[in-house]
């Protein structure tokens, strides 16, 4: 090592990116060494206090197994398992073979070239995405996350709460009723910032009931467990509904009447009658007639059912609160396994924590008060019928008026009105077509939920186009690719470029995904040789988050719903260790060597939002920094430039009331019946009819309103496959990211459920099975199997099997986390095929009927 | 001055990063833990419930490892109650760890690294300088950070704010407060030890709200 | 491989937490060193008693033996010296003091025994005061140094350096039994033999007793069923049990009238020494903590 004479002691402002919430971190840089990751005291939100996965970073920096320099595939044979007898080559060597290949299958076919990104890549995901569509491709895809995630929840989001996610209200909510979301307990978007708001809320008095399966981190810490069978939330919530709205009667009518579109006319074929305009209609009742939506009305009628001229009037409001009444107590209680009393004081507490009518003063504006939130994510909604759910979800809260008022569920960032001094950056939330709510921003821009894009016959390998509200999801992909023509894409991949994502691991079974990679030329930027790694032909040696620029490792603005906007800037907290490059610069390299600069530079120009004087110009080849630069002047002004941001780490300021509560401050209404849906479904049944392709996609959920409709788990007939397997988050893990991390893999040993599969003692107990002894689980979708170890305990659903969805890896160039015993592969249990797909949103389903037998050994 | 902490179960939500905050703050060597958790489970479901406990030396006013000690190396500073080994002395006889009701203590034969057969990182050459070779060793209330006028790392860190630093001798404390008015309790009282960690109950009744 | 023993993690959850570093690994060295010094101290007391001189000798080799086998196990054997610091408070401190003044007052007495000088003379008798002194120290010291711990119960018993005293007096008896069996006149055959059954009656009575006054505690209950039917159940019945109690017994009252050879004295002493072992590492390994969290939970 080089002495210096000077000593260095320095904390270098920048961002984690162990998970997506991206907290703003510092490093402690100690004569070229971090010796100390912390949270950045400096943002308002997380208070300098972070995760476990955030401190333990230094071991993503320096672990021994991380790649060091470009490695290309000798050995032809492609598969788990198979030693792809890596030789290292240089950079030169492997960015010439790269761009030759690109420019190749460019002139041929710019569609031919896929390109994946992980989650946790975040900014340089978006260069990614920038270099692909400038290349001339639709095949973008989240690889894999994008599958295990809330998909229905997602786009029904922008839709109702006009943001990506959402989040209770902690400063004022009173009881919060959490469909086994962990947020406030570890995960989910602004995790740190959450934990703490939730703390405050919960010593001041608020109450958390969590319906799960599983006793994990939300359920562990509540106030109330209710354990119940997985996918069947829509049931409860349907009832609840029923009950709230034909039985207690409690509902907010005002605000259903006048931000809702339950009053909209509706007719038999579920469509709203439309005026000659082609305008939606309400009833007016004084004049007791239909008028257009945006007319002037005495008296809204919420509730209308009549027939006129012999035509049937309904509003879509009447037309929920009679679908419903379907939904009784003791039907939920035999889908769900939630008792009946229970639903009921469930409802009832809901109801009445909801203040229907009451308001509160914030800096001066009287808004409505609703201090009760409901949430939901991943888990309840990653079903078959992921859509359905996520607006049965929706429309329980709507009933009580939960919309981003005080106290309620409100969306994450839906409206920003700029930094004081520059006003920048702006957006909200605005009328649209139909008076419907339009997002101010939407994070993938192509699939944005409303003004609806309609389904086209699809020339992505993703069937995007066929079904935008999936908004690249992946896992149609494999399926997809390996017979093009089935689905009318006329095409064959032949190259990816992946960053940061491990997908032929974390989509589905693996088995099926490996073939995806079989005939395709994969180059993929990777801290490690991981599973997806060993499926590739080039691999470039990537910085990590520790060591590397990025654009907008800000995308959340740090994801907190209320209190304070906070930018942070990623910035190198080291150099760059052995060949590392970040993926960033170099895809900025490669599109030079492609001939796409000028094409990169004007999607820059659009994805990232530059704005004038800080456009990219044409024809010039720019470096990261500068790109970094006109990102930072581009959003937040002049004085706020990347020199800035450089020093100071964060642009933080507080959130305004009518930002965080921007519902009252935008007039339009919010759909709780989806009229839309039947014209995708109109729309897909042309194109079934034209193409005679996509039969298998069945349409009876494209319907206006919600319902609850079983998964393959609810209706698998072989008794031998009696237990339904789910996973869940753990605080100390992220999926495929983490698992060689050595001190959060000691973590996972010391918590006696993270590497197990989680039984029921009870269970177990039928089965003969005692605790530490090695079970399989087959599943009824693939009939594959997985291992582990069982763990028993009272904290299952009896008819549940449960693990964490971290674990299971078998890369050798993970030598920590691929030893068996550490975790389970889960997705094994997976089936890829429209049958466990929701076919709204294409979210895939991620409960899995299991058989389970004692095994001797791993 | 005695220095102690409040862990309020009620806000923790069992997430480790007390523990790793302290490792990475400590450079600790694989399966040293000054500052660690555990879960238990009690009763039937549907009524189970998880016990999670945040732990770390306790640094009490009647610390049985000071007694049994026969070298003098764990000992409690006068000045403000923080109980400290001191490593040139420890023969590592291992006395204290047997005395310690909490399990605060763990004697380190050798110094490993986290990542076998693979040598030490950058982060760990520079950190294991401060471990030492068959000694016992233990949470110090980081006393390094304490000198710097900062709070222990873990408390510093918990994203809940479950863990509450300060002086229990000074009635006005933080810590004092709430052990006052939250009805905190220590770990096995029975043993006589007398804690300076403290604990606040997960159930407890919520302070008044809108 | 480069791993700690994957026992802490699962230790940190359990709700009995075994008692691990006197009992695992290395510290069987300081199994030996405890049970030697004790019956070392014994043996050294029943040769003076009995006049059987090839006893004594034994016990101070025992204890100096024992002393440095303790070395062995500690973690800078090199500083050892530094444990004479706390007296005031530490029994392992005690110990160390009591082994200092022993080992060189009783070397010099037996010096004197063996001719060197008159153990008659004012020199020797203060020697022979002051390893007697140092001897009590090792008596007691054991026993309470486990008997500190107050988190294991089945150590934090008053009974428990009784019954350590005890079993001192046994292996210092049995030592006594195999120098008869190297003696050549076998006088005293009987005196040796009546201490033997005496110390062995006193140990199993106080261990019967200590057991069953902690018989109500739990964390006691589970470190008997560790004995009874656990990891340590063949060290307790194969080892103190049988090789220490039914097999020495049987020789020891079968040979009460009749000569028994020196063959016999021989292995009643070593299976006697060799239950004791087994004894003092079943009380090690056995040993576990009170569970941090009361069984109706925490508080
Ligand atoms: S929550 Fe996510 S981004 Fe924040 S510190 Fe933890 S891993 Fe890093
Ligand atoms: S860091 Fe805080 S919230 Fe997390 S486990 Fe520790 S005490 Fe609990
Ligand atoms: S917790 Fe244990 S180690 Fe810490 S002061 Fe108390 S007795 Fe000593």
């Amino acid at each position: 090592m080089e002495t210096s004479d000077v000593h260095e002691d320095v904390w270098i402002p920048t961002v984690c990116a162990n998970c997506f919430s991206f907290c703003p971190i510092r490093a402690h840089r100690v004569d070229g060494v971090i010796v100390k990751i912390e949270g950045n005291p400096d943002d308002p939100l997380t208070q300098g206090r972070i995760c476990a996965r955030g401190l333990s970073g230094i071991n993503i920096l320096y672990d021994p197994n991380r790649l060091n320099y470009p490695v290309r595939r000798t050995n032809p044979n492609k598969g788990r398992g198979i030693d792809p007898k890596w030789e290292r080559i240089s950079w030169e060597e492997a960015l010439d073979t790269i761009a030759a290949k690109l420019r190749e299958v460019r002139e041929d076919d710019p569609r031919k070239l896929v390109a994946s990104f992980g989650v946790n890549g975040g900014p340089q995901s978006y260069t990614l995405e920038a270099f692909a569509v400038a290349y001339g491709t639709p095949n973008i895809f989240v690889g894999g996350a994008g599958n295990h995630c809330a998909s229905g929840k997602h786009f029904i989001g922008g839709l109702t709460h006009a943001s990506w996610v959402s989040q209770p209200d902690f400063n004022f909510c009173n009881y919060f009723l959490n469909f086994g979301v962990p947020v406030g307990t570890g995960a989910y978007y602004g995790v740190n910032a959450a934990v703490r708001k939730m703390a405050d809320a919960r010593a001041r008095g608020m109450k958390h009931v969590v319906l799960d399966p599983w006793m994990g981190m939300p359920a562990q810490s509540a106030d109330e467990w209710v354990p119940i069978i997985p996918g069947t939330d829509a049931a409860v919530a349907l009832a609840m509904t029923n009950l709230l709205l034909n039985e207690y009667r409690v509902y907010d009518h005002e605000y259903l009447e006048h931000e809702t579109n339950g009053p909209y006319l509706v007719g038999d074929d579920g469509h709203y009658l439309r005026d000659a305009d082609d305008k939606p209609q309400m009833w007016d009742a004084v004049e007791d007639r239909p008028k257009p939506y945006d007319a002037a009305f005495n008296q809204v009628a919420l509730e209308v059912d009549r027939v006129v001229d012999g035509r049937r009037w309904r509003s879509a409001f009447s037309v929920i609160k009679e679908h419903v009444k379907r939904y009784t107590p003791e039907l939920a209680t035999e889908i769900s396994g939630v008792p009946v009393v229970t639903i009921r004081r469930l409802a009832r507490e809901f109801g009445s924590a909801a203040r229907i009518g009451e308001t509160i003063v914030l800096e001066g504006h009287e808004l409505p008060f609703r201090p009760v939130a409901l949430s939901y994510f991943k888990g309840p909604q990653a079903h078959k019928h992921s859509a359905l759910i996520s607006t049965a979800l929706e429309l329980l809260s709507a009933i009580v008026g939960v919309r981003s008022v005080p106290g309620s569920y409100v969306g994450i960032n839906s409206r920003s009105l700029g930094h004081p001094e520059t006003g920048f950056p702006k957006w909200s939330p605005t009328d649209g077509p139909d008076g419907l709510l339009v997002t101010g921003r939407w994070v993938v821009p192509p699939s944005q939920p409303w003004p609806p894009v309609y389904p086209k016959k699809p020339e992505d390998l993703g069937l995007g186009q066929l079904i935008p509200p999936s908004h690249g999801n992946t896992p149609m992909l494999p399926l997809v690719s390996q017979d093009p023509a089935r689905y009318g894409i006329d095409y064959k991949p032949a190259v990816q470029i992946m960053v940061a994502t491990n997908f032929a691991m974390s989509l589905s079974d693996p088995e099926v995904v490996e073939g995806f990679f079989k005939d395709i030329f994969t180059v993929n930027f990777n801290l490690f040789l991981d599973e997806s790694a060993e499926l590739s032909d080039i691999v470039l040696p990537d910085c990590s988050y520790l060591e590397r620029l990025d654009v907008n490792a800000d995308w959340m603005a740090n994801g907190c719903a209320t209190d304070s906007w906070s930018y942070p800037l990623r910035q190198p907290a080291v150099a760059p260790i052995a060949e590392r490059r970040s993926a960033s610069s170099v895809l900025l390299d490669l599109a030079e060597r492609v001939g796409i600069t000028p094409d990169i530079n004007a999607v820059m120009n659009v994805s990232f939002g530059f704005r004038e004087p800080y456009l990219l110009e044409s024809d010039r080849q720019y470096t990261l920094e500068e790109v970094v630069d006109a990102r930072y002047k581009s959003w937040f002004g002049e004085q706020f430039g990347l020199e800035w941001m450089r020093k100071h780490g964060i642009l933080a300021w507080p959130k305004r009331v009518d930002e965080v509560y921007w519902h009252s401050f935008v007039k339009t209404r919010i759909p709780i019946y989806f009229e839309h849906f039947l014209t995708f479904k109109e729309t897909l049944e042309g194109i079934q009819r034209e193409t005679g392709l996509f039969l298998d996609l069945d349409l009876d959920d494209y319907q206006p309103y919600p319902d609850w409709r079983p998964c393959a788990a609810h209706t698998e007939p072989r008794p031998e496959f009696d237990l339904t397997a789910i996973y869940f988050r753990i605080p100390f893990q992220s999926f495929t990211s983490t698992g060689d991390n050595a001190w959060l893999d000691e973590v996972s040993t010391i918590d006696t459920y993270a590497n197990r599969i989680n039984i029921n003692t009870a269970t177990a107990a039928k089965k003969g099975i005692v605790d530490g002894d090695w079970i399989e689980l087959e599943s009824a979708g693939t009939g594959k199997t997985v291992r582990g170890r069982a763990r028993l305990t009272q904290c299952v659903h009896p008819e549940v099997v449960a693990m964490s969805g971290h674990g299971g890896h078998w890369a050798r160039g993970l030598p920590l986390a691929s030893q068996p015993g550490k975790g389970i592969n889960f997705n094994r249990l997976l089936k890829q095929d429209f049958a466990h797909m929701d076919t709204l949103s294409l979210n895939l389903d991620l409960c899995a009927k299991v058989k389970v037998t004692k095994v001797g050994r791993p | 001055m005695r220095y102690g902490m409040v862990i309020d179960l009620k806000r923790c939500i069992s997430c480790y990063a007390c523990q790793v905050a302290c490792k990475s703050e400590n450079a600790t060597p694989p399966g040293v833990l000054y500052a660690w958790a555990f879960r238990q489970e009690q009763g039937e479901y549907p009524n189970a419930r998880q016990v999670y406990l945040p732990m770390l030396c306790n640094h009490c006013a009647e610390p049985s490892c000071v007694e049994v000690c026969p070298t003098g190396a764990t000992h409690k500073r006068d000045t403000d109650g923080v109980v400290l080994i001191d490593p040139e002395k420890c023969v590592g006889c291992r006395a204290c760890m047997t005395a310690c009701p909490y399990h605060a203590r763990y004697y380190v034969d050798k110094i490993r690294n986290y990542y076998p057969g693979q040598g030490l990182t950058p982060y760990e050459t520079a950190g294991y300088g401060r471990h030492n070779a068959g000694t016992v060793e233990k949470c110090n209330f980081c006393a390094d950070r304490l000198q710097k006028g900062q709070e222990p790392a873990c408390a510093a860190n918990c994203p809940a704010m479950a863990r509450t630093f300060g002086d229990l001798d000074d009635p006005d404390s933080a810590p004092s407060l709430l052990i006052r008015r939250e009805g905190a309790f220590q770990l096995l009282p029975d043993q006589g030890n007398d804690p300076s960690v403290y604990y606040l109950p997960a159930e407890r009744p919520a302070k008044e709200s809108r | 491989m480069n791993r700690p023993t994957p026992s802490i993690y699962s230790d940190l959850g359990a709700v009995y937490r075994p008692e691990r570093v006197w009992a695992e690994g290395r510290a069987i060295t300081l199994v030996i060193a405890h049970f030697l010094s004790g019956a070392g101290a014994g043996g050294w007391l029943i040769g003076l008693i009995i006049g059987l001189r090839l006893a004594s000798l034994l016990g101070l080799a025992a204890v100096v033996l024992g002393g440095a086998i303790h070395l062995g196990f500690l973690g800078h054997p090199e500083r050892a010296l530094r444990m004479m610091a706390k007296p005031q408070s530490s029994w392992i401190s005690r110990g160390l003091w009591s082994m200092l003044l022993f080992v060189p007052t009783a070397a010099l007495y037996v010096a004197g025994a063996y001719g060197a000088w008159s153990t008659r003379s004012a020199f020797s008798v203060v020697m022979l005061v002051l390893s007697l002194v140092g001897m009590a120290g090792i008596f007691l010291y054991k026993g309470f140094v486990y008997a500190v711990a107050r988190a294991v119960p089945l150590w934090h018993s008053p009974l428990l350096p009784v019954s350590y005293i005890s079993a001192g007096l046994r292996g210092g008896a049995a030592l006594a039994l195999i120098g008869l069996a190297f003696s050549p006149s076998g006088q005293d055959r009987h005196a040796v033999q009546t201490w033997w059954l005496a110390a062995t009656a006193a140990m199993v009575f106080l261990f019967a007793l200590e057991l069953a006054m902690g018989l109500d505690d739990k964390t006691v209950r589970r470190s008997l069923s560790a004995l009874a039917e656990g990891s340590v159940a063949w060290a307790f019945f194969g080892g103190f049990v049988l090789f220490g109690l039914v097999v020495p017994v049987a020789l020891v009252i079968t040979s009460l009238d009749a000569s028994i050879g020196s063959a016999g004295l021989l292995i009643a002493g070593i299976t006697s020494l060799g239950g004791d072992l087994a004894y003092k590492y079943c009380m090690n390994t056995a040993a576990t903590y009170v569970p941090l969290l009361g069984p109706r939970g925490i508080a």
